[in-house]
């Protein structure tokens, strides 16, 4: 299974499941709408490589760290 | 009875812009997550019933299940929630993403509370082609809807009319699905889907998007973001903000104190002299009241720019693409990008971006940036510096100043490598941040928002040196210049020599707050000649500063400190920060004037010792605390 940390610049995925431990984080990554059976595309890299700014349904930008973007497990969506 | 009414939403939705709009107030607003961390209290008087409606503004939430690794913020609102079941909520939407912000709306609606929809910035989902039918959607949700535009001030009567009325809690309760889960499936996904299911259905019923062409935010951002540009636009943007805040201040600067000094000071002796009051007086005023007016003037130009430009750094939205691009240096010093943001807002005060920690998950987290920020260079520290600058450095001042400002970011650095290992174990907090389409600023905001910030610092800096100038020149400066020309041995080592012991008593001022530095030198010192040739250059002029810029957190940061986290780290704080201002500054000053070998290894040693002591001090007290309770270490905020 791939990891959303895996994806590379502008790829499109398919969230199949979230494994971030924390209560509040989880909460938090559901109100955005990241949640399995959404649909993800990384948009940029920061400059040092880290973190990710990812776009979710509904035009939500978010940064996400690359180690915590490994507890999110995704589907490649090829285009 | 008068009604009371809760503004709640996501973060960033524009609940306090609301809330200004609503009660004429002026908290603080900006265009990132976490500007508002406490719980604001104001009042409208209905214009029709001449009802008073009290308002309470929540910090912004994503969730309203209360978990121990929440953010405080976040907990205020959802504690707030929990026992406040018989409030209207009025529920603000961001128009362009309700699909984000529906999410909390149906928590609310789960709870059976009266809720009243805003939704806000109906401009913005205009330009990005979504059109809302309001009235389906109030009847989707069961509730009133109002759309308005809380910067503009559109639909605020249509709000208040909706408020006017009873609000029934919603009809129907939304049916959660049964708790049969497949194994896969946890019990909060299976609740999240459920919500966005619905969520989903409602947006098909009420909205309809028309495909616009690229957002102006991905224009910015493709640049903003750029892995090389990025960076370059980060320094240029610290840089400008400052040169401008600087250059176009200090034009402004020296004219102002010629006219301040010439009427409040000269002008003033004159006319006293003139209707013939006795000559204590006529000193009392001129010299007391009217030098302090003048001092205080003489350096509101340079806040005023600097209060502007931190302004427009904060409404665009550029603030979460800094934190974006520093993340990874954050991350280094144990910090989430989140951090960077309120202390970038410490460049104007060091006090709400304390409480700006609040917005952190973990306990270690906000341990680290209440520890750095006193470090960020606070408007006070800026009107000694344009003072000095004007005196001392009249040519490449800006620069003079701009190396105060990355010293103060350079020991913040230190401060956190030096802690970040002893605060408590790496938490698995996520450094989740949203980052906000950019907006324009608007003109009038940005200068009420100034003003705002500028008043209430001129208030407190004006009495403040008003009343230093009056018990120095007026009522006279025994006490004062006894204790400074007692403590100016000390302060050898940094260059003040025994002629110049009123800068050991601006010093001594400066633990009240920093802008007392500049009302002592300048009741001492009739003339900023006269100031220079005490001081004897500008190596220890520069030393000066620096000491100034590090020591000792001014008394409303202590107090912050104190009740955001602990006595003890007040404490630390205060010694931390004191300790070394004393010893980096007196490194700069023997190192400059090349005393000797022995200074220089010596000072340098005990810089070393000091970093290593402040080590063990703060493990020590983390093991014992560690030891003493099994609980999380969480602050509950009431």
């Amino acid at each position: 299974m791939q990891s959303l940390s895996d994806l590379k610049l502008h790829e499109k995925a398919q969230v199949l499941r979230v494994d971030v431990s924390g209560a509040a984080d989880r909460q938090k990554l559901f109100a955005c709408g990241l949640i399995p059976g959404a649909e993800i595309t990384i948009e940029r890299i920061a400059p040092l490589g880290c973190p990710l700014q990812i776009r979710l349904e509904g035009d939500i930008l978010l940064s996400i760290r690359k180690t915590e973007a490994n507890y999110v497990k995704v589907n490649r969506i090829n285009r | 009875m008068s009604k009371s009414i809760a503004l709640i939403g996501n973060p960033n939705c524009g609940k306090t812009t609301l809330f200004n709009r609503l009660t004429g107030a002026n908290q603080r607003v900006g265009n990132w997550p976490g500007v508002t961390v406490e719980q604001h209290h104001g009042e409208y008087v209905d214009p029709f019933t001449r009802n008073a409606v009290h308002i309470i503004d929540l910090p912004g939430c994503y969730s309203l299940i209360n978990t121990p690794d929440m953010a405080l913020d976040e907990k205020i609102t959802c504690e707030y929630v929990a026992v406040s079941k018989n409030i209207v909520y009025l529920n603000v939407l961001d128009a362009a993403h309700l699909n984000r912000d529906l999410y909390l709306t149906l928590q609310l609606l789960e709870l059976g509370v009266p809720v009243v929809v805003v939704l806000n910035c109906m401009d913005l989902a205009q330009s990005a082609g979504i059109s809302i039918n309001a009235a389906a959607l109030a009847t989707e949700l069961g509730c009133p809807v109002v759309p308005v535009i809380a910067k503009t001030g559109m639909g605020i009567a249509e709000l208040q009319s909706a408020l006017r009325g009873e609000i029934e809690p919603n009809k129907f309760a939304l049916q959660h699905p049964a708790k049969i889960l497949p194994a896969e499936i946890t019990e909060d996904v299976q609740i999240a889907q459920f919500r966005r299911n619905v969520i989903k259905q409602i947006l098909q019923i009420t909205t309809s998007k028309q495909d616009v062409k690229k957002k102006f935010t991905d224009y910015v951002d493709n640049i903003v973001l750029h892995k090389i540009f990025g960076p370059a636009v980060f320094l240029g943007v610290m840089y400008l903000m400052f040169t401008l805040a600087i250059n176009i201040g200090g034009y402004a600067q020296e004219w102002c104190e010629r006219f301040s000094e010439q009427v409040f000071v000269g002008g003033l002796q004159s006319m006293l002299s003139a209707i013939g009051a006795a000559p204590w007086l006529s000193n009392l005023l001129s010299e007391g009241l009217g030098r302090g007016i003048s001092i205080t003037l003489t350096f509101t130009p340079v806040l005023a720019s600097m209060f502007i430009c931190l302004g427009i750094l904060e409404t665009t939205g550029y603030m979460t693409r800094a934190a974006f691009i520093v993340d990874r240096l954050m991350r280094y010093l144990g910090l989430s990008g989140k951090a960077f943001v309120p202390m970038i807002v410490g460049f104007g005060c060091n006090v709400p971006a304390v409480m700006g920690a609040r917005t952190l998950n973990s306990q270690r987290e906000r341990i680290l940036m209440i520890m750095m920020t006193p470090f960020m260079s606070c408007s006070a520290r800026l009107a000694i510096y344009a003072i000095f600058v004007a005196a001392f450095f009249p040519v490449g001042g800006q620069n003079v100043i701009f190396s105060l400002y990355l010293i103060g970011i350079a020991v913040a650095m230190l401060t956190a490598l030096a802690l970040r290992n002893n605060v408590g174990q790496q938490e698995e907090s996520m450094a989740l941040m949203e980052m906000p389409d950019y907006r324009w600023p608007m003109l009038s905001g940005l200068l009420r928002q100034a003003w705002t910030r500028l008043k209430s610092f001129l208030f407190k800096a004006g009495i403040l040196i008003v009343g230093l100038c009056v018990v120095i020149n007026g009522v006279g400066n025994d006490i004062l210049a006894n204790i400074g020309q007692f403590l100016t041995p000390m302060f050898a080592p940094i260059g003040i020599s025994a002629q110049n012991w009123p800068a050991t008593v601006g010093l001594v001022t400066g633990l009240i707050a920093k802008e007392a530095v500049v009302g002592t030198l300048n009741a001492f010192y009739a003339s900023d000649a006269a100031m220079v040739q005490s001081f004897g250059g500008t190596i220890p002029a520069y030393a000066y500063l620096l000491f100034t810029l590090l020591y000792f957190p001014c008394v409303s940061v202590v107090a912050v400190i104190s009740k955001e986290l602990n006595f003890k780290w007040a404490l630390f704080s205060v010694v931390w920060s004191t300790g070394l201002a004393y010893l980096i500054a007196a490194l700069f000053y023997q190192v400059a004037t090349f005393n000797s070998w022995a200074w220089i290894l010596g000072l340098s040693t005990v810089l070393l010792g000091f970093f290593i002591a402040a080590r063990w001090v703060v493990r020590q007290e983390q093991a014992r605390v560690a030891r003493r309770k099994l609980v999380p270490t969480l602050v509950t905020v009431d």
